[in-house]
């Protein structure tokens, strides 16, 4: 008997664990009886089978109830959340309307970072495909690009990668079977499209042999192009295409969405000969894919230990430079990454200040519901009970303001890419997928426990008693609570004490370099880029008549102060050349590098560059070119005691022999290369039978775009073959090289415009509540007889003293957060004083006003009402 | 539970937990109410709870009723069910 009683008290208590699947309020409800009514069945069960199937039924039971009675207790607290903010309208939309706002800006940087850094590359394995450069130890940063004899060398020597490409990009003129158009291209060795992974769609990709000297003149299509221009013909392999210069026969097309380097729709095979290029000529870009299981690091030490070999074999070519592996991402997108990253530090900050503007909301409510949660919790209703309550109000608002942030991301991305005035890679991609989705649930989860913890355990605990007893004057907020929404508005402050400073060093940075001076008069130039069939007018006297005539042609029209033609037009030149001062030789790995420009007479004239010594360029040097203008700051820096008119400088490297040219010139300094960062100086050379130079510059007195169409007509009537691109004023040039810096402000400023408004809402409610707190209070200190000045004066310190607080914190952090955005300043310092200055006092002027409002209020209250009140 | 299985002849048996998660639901819903006081404590155990249906309980019962009287009569006319004799 006694074994039996054993049997079934351990049986019960084994039964009364399952009963912890039902939510604690059922058990405490119902627990004793179902344990009884298990007891009295098990004592019926007359077999060991009918016991087994007492068991049975139970543990069946609570599975099936339990989940049930969970799901209907979230669904009950849901509907009373429900119920309490619809109850609160104005506070619940504030809620999810500044929750909204956080979520939405986060989800916007995060598919920037998603597009940017996260989103696979289009192409087959994408971890496995490298870039390979070649770099100068002097400037490690710099992207590398690769030379094509080094190229051929490393292809023969490899082992560790599978394939090996190189390419260069350009852009085209399409012209016959249907409208000329101008589209992006790429010249690309035959290993482009192995180590991409990628298959024509229709034909076949290039051969080496495609890719030798004199090859055949074949072109790949894409797809969007095959159906564009051939209505996707299914014949099309082996039909022609005509660019300005020669016919090419098409021999493949590549899959849909295909597009490499950025946004390329046609391939030319590069025909090269290794031997006519110089080894330290490194102007391609390089791909490869590695064998399955190398690293980068090991590819890396293979190409330094091919390339140092190779230096070895011809020591003319060795100067010093390393050779590199780095992941394809990191290539393309690597100089984002900083960018990306400030911001979603930033848009942190600005998501903490939501949610702590949110939190205080709470708080304020909370402290008028102590009183609900008191008569709640009397009617038996436990903590947890109540802390889930809150928490579903929660994460109801959390809900809101992630649905609706997402579509504000949604909605926001395209008013975002129109920021930029450039064409991004066809591989960038920013749309809402789902890891964007993900991130946005993440994010809104993340929110609703966030700014719910605080309130939520504030407002249910506590001593009920003293709840109740205060209710009856409307509800005093403990100290607890009272420190708690003071440090949420501190925190608040101080975030966007920070977002402000941030945002002011890229305001005052991006306004530097927009005002900086270049050098010229940008205003009224417009450039274009001239395309000419290069077979008709080849360099030498035929391309001379030809850039002499349009010169006088566009020069003639109304409106136009002057012309000129040369390489590249200002603010977008590229090409650099190493060189030897005459009589200061210097071994190859330390040549230094200067800016090299090919211009035509008149050019700096039509800019504005003033001529500081010597003569300008005339017609009469196109014969005799061994001669050139040096800027003020090369020659300062070569010649500084003497005049650098008469001194000899050559270019290449030392072993090249070219020869001597003849400084006839000093022209100020002008910026032709990168607006920020450190940019070498320029040395101008009058165009010759070796260089035929393709920009024009034009110089207008009025608005040079009224003039495109006239200067477009006058080209198209000296050769209706030339083709007529890249027609920007020097206005948009300087803002498409600035896109960065700018979108980058602007999105910073934006973010520190929203977290300056919520501090402020933040600290205006916290006043608000106070002054409503202590109405009883100031009704007594001015019946008393204290002057209002005084009262309000109280208030004003209550927030001014918390905005200190913040303002204080805020600038710490930015003193040590600001050098995350030290490489995207441009000449200004992260501790510049004076952005500081302007920040702190932005800040502390809007505190000041949102205290005054309520300190206002608190002078009006009436003695006599507020202690009737009592 | 009993009860239950006896008069639907053993077909409906009723586990405690389905029981109680019935009663809880009820109460919610406001269909039947818990009763304070109890009977004669010679007739009482003390683990028994006492519950009667509300009004609203009685209306929604009979509303289920008819609505089965309903079935039942479409039933029987579409020959579904046996004609009552």
């Amino acid at each position: 008997m006694a074994q039996v009683r054993t049997w079934e008290a351990g049986g019960l208590r084994l039964y009364r664990g399952f009963l912890f699947a039902y939510p604690a309020a059922f058990r405490d409800e119902y627990g004793r009886e179902l344990c009884l009514a298990f007891a009295d069945r098990c004592r019926e069960a007359s077999s060991r089978a009918a016991m087994a199937l007492v068991w049975a039924e139970a543990i069946f039971g609570i599975l099936n109830e339990a989940p049930k009675e969970h799901l209907h207790m979230i669904m009950q607290d849901l509907r009373y959340a429900i119920r309490i903010l619809r109850k609160d309208g104005a506070v619940t939309a504030a809620a999810v309307g500044i929750l909204a706002l956080g979520i939405g800006s986060t989800t916007l940087v995060f598919s920037l970072a998603n597009g940017l850094l996260l989103r696979p590359l289009p192409y087959l394995q994408p971890d496995r495909l490298v870039a390979v450069e070649e770099y100068s130890h002097k400037d490690p940063n710099e992207k590398g690009t690769v030379s094509f004899p080094n190229y051929v060398d490393f292809r023969s020597r490899m082992r560790l990668q599978e394939e090996l490409g190189v390419y260069d990009t350009g852009e085209m003129s399409i012209v016959g079977q249907g409208a000329a158009e101008r589209v992006s291209g790429a010249l690309v060795s035959d290993g482009v499209f192995r180590a991409l992974g990628v298959a024509p769609l229709v034909g076949r990709t290039f051969t080496r042999e495609d890719c030798l000297p004199n090859g055949p003149k074949v072109v790949a299509i894409s797809e969007e192009f095959w159906e564009r221009r051939y209505g996707r013909d299914p014949n099309i392999a082996g039909n022609s295409l005509d660019t300005a210069n020669a016919r090419f026969t098409i021999i493949g097309v590549m899959p849909a969405g295909f597009h490499f380097p950025a946004r390329a729709e046609i391939w030319f095979p590069l025909q090269m000969d290794p031997a006519k290029s110089p080894r330290t000529d490194y102007f391609l870009g390089a791909i490869a894919r590695l064998k399955p299981g190398v690293s980068v690091e090991q590819a890396t030490t293979e190409l330094q230990a091919m390339l140092e070999q190779i230096h070895r074999e011809n020591p003319a070519a060795n100067n010093g430079w390393g050779a590199r592996a780095a992941p394809i991402r990191d290539s393309v997108a690597g100089s984002y990454r900083r960018a990306v990253i400030t911001l979603l530090v930033a848009v942190a900050f600005l998501l903490l200040i939501a949610c702590a503007n949110v939190s205080n909301l709470l708080l304020l409510k909370a402290s008028g519901r102590v009183r609900e949660m008191a008569v709640r919790a009397a009617l038996g209703a436990t903590r947890t009970r109540l802390i889930r309550q809150l928490v579903s109000e929660s994460l109801l608002l959390g809900a809101g303001g992630g649905v609706l942030g997402v579509l504000l991301a949604h909605l926001g991305i395209p008013a975002l890419l129109a920021l930029i005035p450039v064409e991004l890679p066809r591989w960038m991609d920013f749309s809402v997928d789902h890891r964007v989705l993900g991130f946005a649930l993440a994010l809104s989860l993340l929110t609703s426990i966030g700014f719910g913890i605080a309130p939520a355990l504030g407002s249910s605990g506590g001593d009920l008693t003293a709840s109740l007893k205060e209710a009856g004057r409307g509800g005093t907020a403990g100290v607890r609570q009272k420190l708690l929404r003071h440090g949420l508005v501190v925190a608040e402050v101080a975030l966007s004490v920070t977002l402000l400073i941030g945002a002011g060093l890229m305001i005052r940075s991006f306004v530097a370099l927009r005002t900086q001076s270049l050098g010229y008069h940008p205003e009224n130039v417009l450039s274009l880029t001239i395309d000419y069939p290069e077979t008709r007018y080849p360099d030498g006297p035929q391309a001379r008549a030809l850039i002499d005539l349009l010169t006088r042609e566009v020069a003639s029209l109304p409106g136009v102060i002057s012309t000129a033609f040369t390489t590249e037009p200002p603010m977008q030149s590229s090409w650099t050349r190493i060189f030897t001062i005459e009589g200061r030789p210097v071994p190859l790995q330390d040549m230094p590098f200067v800016r090299h420009l090919v211009v035509a007479p008149g050019y700096f004239q039509t800019l504005g560059i003033p001529l500081l010594q010597g003569r300008d360029f005339t017609p009469a040097d196109y014969d005799a070119p061994h001669i050139l203008i040096v800027a003020q700051a090369f020659a300062r820096k070569h010649w500084p005691h003497e005049s650098a008119v008469g001194k000899r400088v050559r270019f290449g490297p030392p072993k090249n022999n070219e020869p001597w040219h003849t400084v006839v010139g000093v022209a100020a300094d002008s910026k032709q290369g990168r607006l920020k960062g450190l940019d070498t100086a320029s040395v101008y050379l009058p165009y010759s039978p070796d260089v035929t130079p393709h920009s024009l510059i034009v110089r207008t007195s009025g608005d040079p775009r009224q003039l495109v169409k006239a200067i477009r007509g006058r080209i198209a009537a000296a050769d209706r073959d030339i083709a007529v691109s890249r027609v920007f004023t020097l206005e948009q040039i300087r803002n498409r090289v600035a896109w960065q810096d700018r979108f980058f402000t602007v999105l910073l400023g934006a973010f520190a415009a929203l977290a300056l408004a919520l501090a402020a809402v933040g600290l205006y409610g916290v006043l608000s509540y106070t002054v409503s707190l202590y109405t009883h209070e100031i009704g007594i200190r001015m019946a008393l007889g204290a002057p209002a000045a005084s009262v309000r004066r109280m208030i004003l310190r209550q927030g001014l003293t918390l905005a200190g607080a913040g303002v204080l914190v805020g600038a710490l952090a930015a003193l040590a957060l600001t050098r995350l955005l030290k490489s995207q300043l441009f000449e200004i310092s992260p501790m510049d004083p004076a952005t500081y200055a302007i920040a702190l006092s932005t800040l502390l002027a809007v505190a000041a006003w949102a205290a005054f409002l309520p300190a206002h209020r608190a002078t009006r209250v009436d003695p006599v009402i507020a202690l009737r009140h009592e | 539970m009993q009860e239950i299985g006896e008069r639907t002849g053993g077909e409906v048996r009723l586990s405690p937990s389905t029981l109680y998660s019935a009663i809880k639901r009820l109460l919610d819903e406001g269909y039947i109410e818990e009763l304070e006081e109890r009977p004669d404590p010679a007739h009482d155990d003390e683990r028994r709870r006492y519950y009667r249906l509300t009004k609203v309980g009685r209306r929604a019962a009979m509303e289920e009723a008819r609505q089965l009287e309903k079935l039942l009569a479409d039933a029987r006319s579409t020959g579904l069910a046996p004609k009552r004799v």
